[in-house]
Parts: structure tokens; sequence; C-alpha cells
């Protein structure tokens, strides 16, 4: 039995400006011609939280420069909306390809929860390329775990 | 000679004035001579028309095709265009063989990869200034350790040290000094990145611009190969050419509207770019062949849209709109280069029609608007399409009436239309004109597909030509009524198996005809018959005549005699007509009774005072009483009565007078001989029955084979008469001196007796 007709468990990690597209693409072509269990992390960093501590930061609107207060809310608000959007659109992908996938919210901090949900029964795990470097993945690569990183419009840097 | 042996004859027989005028009036090329012909239905008039119009549109060539295009610059005011016979067609296909190019030429341009790789480089070109005011942000940012945060809909500066965004706690351990430094930095970037993103809005122009100079070279260049070809084919038309350099500028100016944008936030809402097409279409409203005469329009529903054109409308969520392709032609415009026959009486009959003609032919231009639009009514924005110039001639087809109630009345009538062809309704019947008539039935049973008549059978044809005119001397003209009498002689004779029309089925159609039309009369025979209607025909009564009146039911006429009494008395002389007493006569009976009381006053006792009081009436009659044609009998009563002397009731009186007492010719002669003829036969005819008629009418007499019959037989006769003496001899049986002596001495009597009474009632009064 070759590996694409084992059922496996793929696992999509992403960030805030992670080529979702890309990525997916991918994991569709790693899943190809086996049934699979699909996960998607998306891998929040910290730093809007951080930035919104600080009693003077200020957002400055894309759309004609007006800035107002960026306050821990409004990043939390940010978060949730990002979230969301980024698993609508995981879900019309998995949609349109017949698949099932399951969606994780995590801080980036929280390594131990990430790298288990990484790792666990994980055959493969597809990440943006800007995670290379990421302290979890560093740990990652060490194990026999297949890790595939994607840069935008190059899917073959394994 | 049978009608399948004689030659075709002279076609439209008796009209040579009617035809010279049509012809006059269509050969003269001049506003205003436009063309009235003045006849009544039935009398072939369209036929005529037809024929020598297409006669003469055959000479001339075909006029101009008319297109309507956009109008580019105001799409409400579409542009009309004109093109030499067959052209205007080709234009259009043209210009459609253009829209199906463009629409394989266009998207084709767009997705070249010289297109695309222009589009790259603009694209990289502005990238790489939003990038280069970004990159020098972000530079200039990282040396003073502040980092630029994007959120999904802005950005955010935050102190970043040793790679991570510090946080509170970090921040304030930090020495005072670098905490209001990082503050100021912040602010002062805050600024910077603010200034960067207003100047977004510029760049994205810029950068609009470009590609919009990069669609219009490339659609330019896609259509102008296109376009040069049209443009050279037409280019002896400057407005066509004009309207091509406008249609290429266009196309140009709006490239990127051909370019379908991938994805509609409200796809009921978008605009398809195949739509977009359309407004370069052309609507040929008129279109001639090369080689085809003039047109000849008939349009039999001259209502004003189908006269003048319209503008139509579709339904577009929930919007009435249009454009220049919904602008249909009418009639005028159909015609115009040639000739437009319409029914007056139809015109008239549609509302707003006759104005818009006639503004339409005094203005020398067709402009197609609604009527509500013509007269204001409506204040919503429709289309005004540039008016056509209008060089058409009217042929109006009505009656006479018709003619000269606008020639009254509407006084720009005679202006637009001043050329009367007026059709004869009747002819001559000379010895060549029967020729000519017995060839025309002939000519019309061939055209029928009728079986041939015998010669005997078109005899009997013309004899009820000569009745119909009510004249033995006339034919009538009427075409319908010989085509009628023929089909239905045909019909008679096919149903007693013969191949030729007789004489005897000629006689069938007339009398079965009027078997169809004559319930009314038969109940009036039978009201005499039964003493319903009081008329004796024998013995003799004082003051009591046979009149003869006509009941006209429009495709059926007959005589219905009236008993007309007269009562008399000592008076001061006045003569009282009953009918105009109760307002049951007409003006025309009043003057004939007015004129008799002058006829009674000049004949008789020219010296005595008239004392006499006289009352006439008409018996039994309950609906009016019109025309002077009693007044004749009225007389004869009122002389009777006077004299006492008996008028014969075996006979009935018809006939005007004059104030000298001769009698003159009155209308409808034949239907009321033979009204009296059919009452009496039914009572039996003894010889002494008979009618007196004006001896001017005796040339009317066509009368019906039966009574000509009893009349040849001496059991029924025809007085003709020219003044009241012979009337009354006949009447009477008196010798006329007799009775007016009579009459006289009656008169004298009565002006004794009151002057006697106004001598014993002054006398009486002195007392």
């Amino acid at each position: 039995m070759s590996r694409n007709e084992e059922s496996q468990r793929v696992v999509i990690a992403l960030t805030e400006t992670s080529p979702v597209a890309d990525l997916w693409e991918a994991a569709m072509q790693a899943i190809s011609g086996s049934s699979a269990e699909l996960t998607v992390i998306f891998l929040h960093d910290e730093r809007w939280h951080r930035a919104a501590s600080l009693p003077f930061t200020r957002e400055i609107s894309q759309s004609g420069g007006s800035s107002s207060d960026f306050t821990l809310q409004r990043a939390e608000q940010l978060l949730a909306a990002t979230a969301a959007s980024l698993q609508k659109n995981i879900e019309e992908l998995a949609d349109r390809a017949g698949l099932s996938v399951a969606f994780q919210v995590l801080p980036e901090t929280d390594r131990a929860q990430s790298r288990t949900l990484l790792s666990l029964g994980a055959s493969i795990v597809i990440g943006p390329s800007v995670l290379e470097q990421h302290p979890i993945f560093v740990e990652l690569r060490r194990t026999d775990l297949r890790i595939v990183f994607v840069a935008p419009e190059d899917r073959d840097n394994e | 000679m049978r009608s399948d042996e004689l030659p075709a004859g002279t076609p439209h027989l008796g009209q040579q004035r009617a035809i010279d005028a049509i012809r006059f009036g269509i050969e003269v090329e001049r506003p205003g001579y436009n063309v009235y012909v003045l006849g009544p239905l039935g009398s072939h008039r369209h036929g005529l028309v037809r024929e020598l119009v297409d006669e003469r549109a055959s000479r001339k060539g075909p006029p101009e095709d008319w297109c309507y295009v956009n109008n580019f610059s105001d799409p409400e005011r579409p542009r009309a265009l004109a093109f030499p016979a067959g052209q205007g067609r080709e234009f259009r296909d043209d210009m459609h063989a253009l829209i199906e190019d463009m629409r394989v030429a266009i998207p084709a341009a767009f997705e070249s990869d010289d297109y695309r790789n222009q589009m790259r480089a603009i694209e990289e070109e502005t990238e790489k200034e939003v990038e280069a005011q970004w990159k020098s942000l972000e530079a200039e940012a990282a040396r003073e350790g502040i980092g630029v945060l994007q959120t999904p809909t802005g950005y955010v500066l935050a102190p970043i040290r040793e790679g991570k965004v510090i946080d509170d706690k970090e921040f304030e351990k930090l020495p005072k000094k670098e905490q209001r430094q990082i503050q100021v930095h912040i602010k002062r970037l805050s600024e910077a990145l603010q200034a960067r993103i207003e100047s977004m809005p510029r760049l994205q122009k810029l950068h609009r611009e470009r590609v919009k100079a990069l669609d219009q070279r490339i659609i330019a260049h896609a259509v102008t190969v296109l376009l040069d070809e049209l443009k050279q084919k037409y280019k002896t038309l400057d407005k066509v050419t004009a309207y091509l350099d406008e249609a290429q500028q266009n196309i140009i100016d709006n490239a990127q509207d051909f370019q379908q944008p991938k994805t509609s936030p409200l796809p009921f809402l978008s605009r398809d770019s195949s739509q977009l097409f359309t407004q370069y279409e052309v609507n040929l409203l008129t279109h001639n062949g090369e080689g085809q005469g003039a047109p000849v329009v008939y349009e039999p529903n001259p209502n004003y849209p189908n006269i003048i054109g319209k503008i139509e409308h579709r339904a577009e969520m929930g919007a009435l709109v249009t454009d220049f392709r919904m602008i249909r032609s009418g009639a005028l415009l159909q015609a115009n280069g040639g000739y437009l026959v319409l029914d007056i009486y139809r015109v008239l009959s549609r509302p707003f029609v006759w104005d818009a003609l006639k503004q339409a032919l005094l203005n020398r231009y067709i402009r197609i608007e609604t009527p509500g639009e013509s007269y204001g009514f409506v204040s919503t924005t429709s289309l005004k399409p540039e008016p056509i110039p209008l060089k058409v001639k009217i042929i109006l087809i009505g009656e006479r009436w018709l003619y000269y109630l606008l020639s009254m009345y509407d006084h720009e009538f005679d202006e637009l239309f001043n050329v009367a062809a007026d059709l004869d309704d009747e002819i001559e019947r000379s010895r060549e004109n029967v020729q000519s008539y017995s060839q025309l039935v002939a000519d019309r049973a061939r055209t029928g597909e009728l079986l041939p008549l015998s010669e005997s059978g078109v005899r009997r044809v013309i004899e009820q030509a000569a009745r119909n005119a009510g004249d033995s001397e006339r034919l009538s003209m009427h075409i319908r009524s010989l085509d009628d009498l023929l089909i239905q002689s045909d019909h008679w004779a096919r149903k007693r198996g013969s191949k030729v029309i007789e004489r005897q089925d000629v006689a069938s159609a007339i009398s079965k005809r009027e078997h169809r039309l004559d319930r009314s009369r038969n109940k009036v025979l039978e009201a005499i018959d039964r003493d319903v209607l009081l008329i004796e025909t024998a013995g003799a009564r004082v003051g009591q005549v046979n009149g003869l009146s006509i009941i006209d039911l429009g495709e059926f006429r007959y005589g219905h005699p009236m008993r007309i009494t007269a009562t008399t008395r000592m008076g001061t002389g006045d003569v009282v007509d009953i009918e105009r007493e109760v307002e049951l006569g007409g003006a025309i009976h009043s003057k004939g009774v007015l004129i008799l009381s002058s006829a009674l006053t000049s004949r008789y006792a020219r010296e005595t005072p008239l004392s006499i009081h006289a009352s006439i009436v008409f018996e039994q009659s309950y609906g009016g009483v019109e025309g002077d044609s009693a007044s004749v009998g009225e007389l004869c009563a009122l002389i009777s009565s006077i004299s006492g002397i008996p008028v014969l009731q075996n006979l009935a009186v018809t006939g005007s007078i004059n104030q000298l007492g001769r009698v003159q010719v009155v209308g409808g002669i034949n239907e009321k001989i033979e009204g009296f003829y059919d009452v009496c036969r039914s009572r039996g005819l003894d010889g002494t029955h008979g009618v007196v008629i004006p001896r001017d009418n005796i040339k009317h007499l066509m009368l019906r084979e039966d009574v000509v019959e009893a009349v040849r037989d001496d059991k029924f006769a025809v007085y003709g008469v020219r003044d009241v003496d012979e009337a009354v001899t006949i009447l009477t049986g008196v010798e006329a001196d007799i009775v007016n002596a009579k009459v006289e001495d009656q008169l004298v009597r009565y002006a004794t007796l009151r002057k006697e009474f106004s001598e014993k009632q002054e006398g009486d009064e002195q007392e």
C-alpha cells in the first residue's frame, strides 16, 4: 500500500498573513487520491495584544489615514475577525473539495499545546515559510514528521 | 353578343375628369398639391387611385433609406441618417457585422500577451512606487526601534525590542527618557504614515489613468481597422462618416466598460458588456430596393402610431425604458418620397391624427413622438428623435360632404389639399356609353371570375344601372352595386345549372335582394291592407288626396302612400301646416307649404282679401315630414276643400310647385309610383288606378317590370303634368276652369261673409 492510499492526518498551520490558497493547494497535492483527516491551526502572534497594552498606541486606517485608540478590546476584535475570515475561507475550500476540516485557534506562545496539536498522529504538517524558524517548527523538524513549507507561488520547499 | 365575347372596355368609364385631376395632383411635385378624391363608397375609388398612383410611382426612382442611430453626446435625441436606396439596409448589416467583429476582437485584445505585459508593467510601476514609500517608512521606523504592524483595516506603530513588540510591562521598565523618545518617534512616524496613506488615492488615480490609457490604446488598435473600412465605404455620406467617427471615439472613450468584471457584489445590477455593443446598432426605419419605384402606402387603420410612428418601451427593473432602437416608423415615413393613401373618414375618427398629419405636411418634416408629448401632456423624459424631412404626396379618399365640410371649417385644408378629384356618380345613357358600360359589365364579370352574361342579361344589368341612377337617361357608376348584382346573378344562374347569366338571373338577383330587405315595406302594405293605415284607392273625397312619400333605409328605399287632408272655413287668410305647428315638419316642407299658400293667393280672387282659414296635415304621420314633394298634393287637397269638388281616390300625386303653379321634379319617383302601385295591386287593379307626377320626371322613370307591364296593359296609369291645373283636372275628373271658378266663387263668398261679419261686429260695438 502506497503512502497516498493510507488514511492520513494532514495539518495546515496558518498565521495572519499566510497565503491560504497556496497552503491549501499544497495540502491537496499531499493527500491526492487518499482519504485524509484535515486540521487547520491558526497560530496567531501576540503582537497586536502587546501593542494594544501600551497606552499610546493608535491604529491608523488604511482608507483615509484617520487614527483611533488601539485597545486590547480592539486587538481581540481584530483577532476574532481574522480567525473567522480564515475559517470561512478554509471551509469554502473544503466544501469544494468535499472534505471535512477541523479549525483551531492558538496563540503562538502556547508552545506545548501547539506542538501537541501539530504533531499528534499527523502524517504531514504544511505551514508558511515564515514559520520555518519558529521555535515550534524548529523542534518539530527534529522529529520524523514530514513538514512542508510553502512560500507564495512556491509549493515545493519541502 | 355575350359578355365574354365583348372586347375589354375603357377602364374607369366616365371618370376622365377625376382621372385627369388625380394625375395632375400626383404629377405636380409641389407642397400643398395633395389630392382629395371625392366619391361615394363603392365607387371603386380605391381601385382607381391605386392604379393611377402605382403607374406614377413605378416611373419614379426609389427614395432614400432612413435609419436612426445613437446620438453619443445626447442619447435622448437619436440621430437620423439618410442613405441612397438600398444602402440603409447595407449599413445596418455592416454595423451588425462590425459589432460581431468587436465582440471577438475586443475581448481578444484584452486577453493578448501584449496587453497583459503592458498591464503588468503598469502594475509593477505602481507597486514599486507604493513599496518605495512603505519601505522608506519602515526603514525609518526600524531605525527608531519602531515596527509597523498591519491589521485587517489599517496600521499600528509599536516599539520593537529584540524583534518583538514590547508590552506595557516591558515599556514601564524602560528609562523615562527612552519612553518619551519612543512616544515622540511614534507620533512623528504616525504623521508620516498618515501622509503616505493620504497620498495613496493620488497614486491609485495615477494608476487608473495609466490603465485607462492602456485600455484605450488597445481598443483603438482593435477597432480602428474595422471602422476605417466602413468609413472608406461610406465616405461620400458626410453625416454617416461623422457618425462613424463619433462611434469610434465613443468605443475608445468607454474602453474599460467592455471589460466584464469577474464578479459583482450585486450580480443583478451588473451590466452585461455584450449589451454595450447594442448602442452601435442601426434602427432601419425605411428601406427601398434599387430598381423599385416610389413607395405607395395605404394605411387601413390610420391611428396616430400607425401614421406618425411610435417609441416603444420595455420594462427594466420596474421602470419603462427606451432607446433609439425602439423607434418605429409610421405610414408617413414609410411613404416618404412616394404616396400615402388614406380614408379621410377614418383619419378624422382617430384622435390626434388629422392635426398631426397637417403639422407634418405644413412643416415638411416628420417628428416621431407620442401624442402626449406632441400636445405637452407628458412631463417624463422620453426620446426626441431628430426630425426627418418629409416629401410625401397624400391622397385622401372620402365622401363629398366631408370635403366640403373640411373646406369650409378647416382653414389649412385648402392650402394642403388643393387638388380635388370628383368622381362622377353617373354617366349619360348614350349609345356609346351603353356600349362601354356593357364592356365594363364584361370586365367586372371576367375580373370576378363570374359566369358570362347573355346579351339580355347585360341589358337587364344596364336597366338596373339606370334604375340606380334614378334616371332613365343616366347610368349609375356605383361599381360596388354593379359587382354585387353580378355576383348575386352568378349565384342564381349557377343554382339553376346555367353556364350563362341570363336576364332572369339578374331579375332574380334584384327581386331576391329586395325580398331580403323589404320587411319594413311589407309591414306598411299589410297595415294599409288591414286599414290600420288609411289609404283609399276607390271613390272620391273632398279635401283628401293620396300623397306619396319615400322611406329611405340606406340600402333599400320604398314608396309609402300617405293621406293628405285639408280643411277650410272663413278666416283671415292663414294656412296652417299642422306638421310645422307640432314641429314634425322640416324646413323644406314648411317652405313648400308657404309656397303653396302664395300660389293660392296669386291664382284666386286676387282683388279680394283672402278670407279663409285652412289647415293641412299628413294623416297618420308620426315621424316627421321633410321635403316639398307633397306640395302639389297639398294644394289640390286645399282646392278640393275650398271648391267642394272631390278628389278621385284611385289616384295618387307627387310633385312640388312654385309660386306660379308650375309643377317641378321630385326625387325617388320610381319608388313612389311603385309604392302606390303595390297598394292598388293588392286590392285589385281595375284600370282606373294611377299616379300623377311632374312631367319633367318622366325621363327619370325606370319602373319595375311588373309596373311597366301593368301600364302597358292599361291596368295602371302614370300621368305627367306640367302645372296645377293639369293635376287638378286629372285628380278631380273636372276641367280645371270649372274647379278654379268654384274656388274663386267660394273665396269671394268668404270675403263677403267676412266683410258682413266685420261690419256687424263693428255695429254691435258702437251700440
